[in-house]
């Protein structure tokens, strides 16, 4: 299957219940995320079976060291590598619940995440771009790419 | 199950476990790490380990091929292990439970759920 044809409510319960897991705050498929502006902090993961294609996660860097510090009261400095690693996570915990829900008679299966900061600027017209905002007004981007 | 390997590549995701665990009643003492199947294997060689909490997604060695090792090491067969993965549905849970994993938890992982696996898996110890 073809990540186009993943339905948009499996996308939008996975993410919810998993941003409410870790980061502690209610997620709804609304808000206007900004792929193009300033400095984000993303992961990327590819989705193998039974879905095909890649995911993307992002948020601005800003919010990321907040919900960071969301997930661990202080207990760990918002480093740029433990942020990364952080989305990296979560790419992987909603990517993974998606794959599984999918089909649940088949063995799901993933790439390893990847993730960088900055501009996120590898877009292109055929991805499918979805937003999520949180309880505190956050923004969460999530895109959805097939294999070209 | 008085110490515990977690291994799993993201730090991340072996804080949260980590995390888990102390909140269902371990020591940071009493726990070891490993970022992938084959790290597992080496601090298995030297460390008495009483669980192990394993991802599936991994570099190196994943997840599967790590339990299958330790169920066929006469040495290893006998220790407790609990996937903590994404991938899981009916049809994963079955066929890792059937590989040989004890218990089979989603992630994100909660300290509840992590605090019932341990627990069911010492009624079944004791």
């Amino acid at each position: 299957m073809n990540v186009q044809q993943l339905d948009t409510r499996v996308i939008d319960s996975v993410v919810t219940e998993v941003l409410e897991s870790m980061v502690f705050l209610g997620a709804e498929p609304a808000g206007d995320f900004d792929w193009g502006g300033g400095a984000l902090c993303w992961s990327s993961i590819d989705l193998h079976t039974p879905v095909v294609g890649e995911m993307v996660i992002a948020v601005q860097e800003q919010d990321a060291a907040e919900l960071f510090e969301l997930l661990w009261a202080g207990e760990r400095a918002p480093e740029p590598a433990a942020l990364r690693a952080l989305l990296e996570e979560v790419a992987n915990a909603i990517a993974g619940q998606a794959q599984a829900q999918v089909d649940p008679s088949a063995t799901a299966g993933l790439g390893l995440p990847t993730s960088g900061s900055g501009a996120f600027t590898a877009q292109g017209a055929a991805d499918r771009r979805h937003s999520y905002t949180l309880d505190d007004g956050k923004v969460v981007g999530l895109l959805l790419r097939g294999l070209v | 199950m008085a110490t515990v390997l977690i291994v799993d590549d993201s730090p991340t995701a072996r804080m949260l476990v980590r995390r888990c665990l102390q909140i269902a009643g371990y020591g940071a003492e009493q726990m070891f790490e490993a970022e992938h199947g084959r790290a597992a294997l080496d601090v298995l060689r030297v460390q008495p380990i009483d669980l192990v909490v394993v991802d599936l997604n991994m570099p190196v060695m994943d997840g599967r091929t790590l339990i299958r090792f330790m169920r066929s090491s006469p040495r290893h067969n006998g220790i407790p292990i609990i996937v903590v993965s994404s991938l899981v549905n009916d049809t994963a849970a079955a066929e890792l439970v059937a590989m040989g994993a004890s218990t089979v938890l989603k992630k994100p992982l909660s300290p509840a759920a992590m605090a019932s696996a341990i627990a069911e898996l010492q009624g079944v110890a004791a």
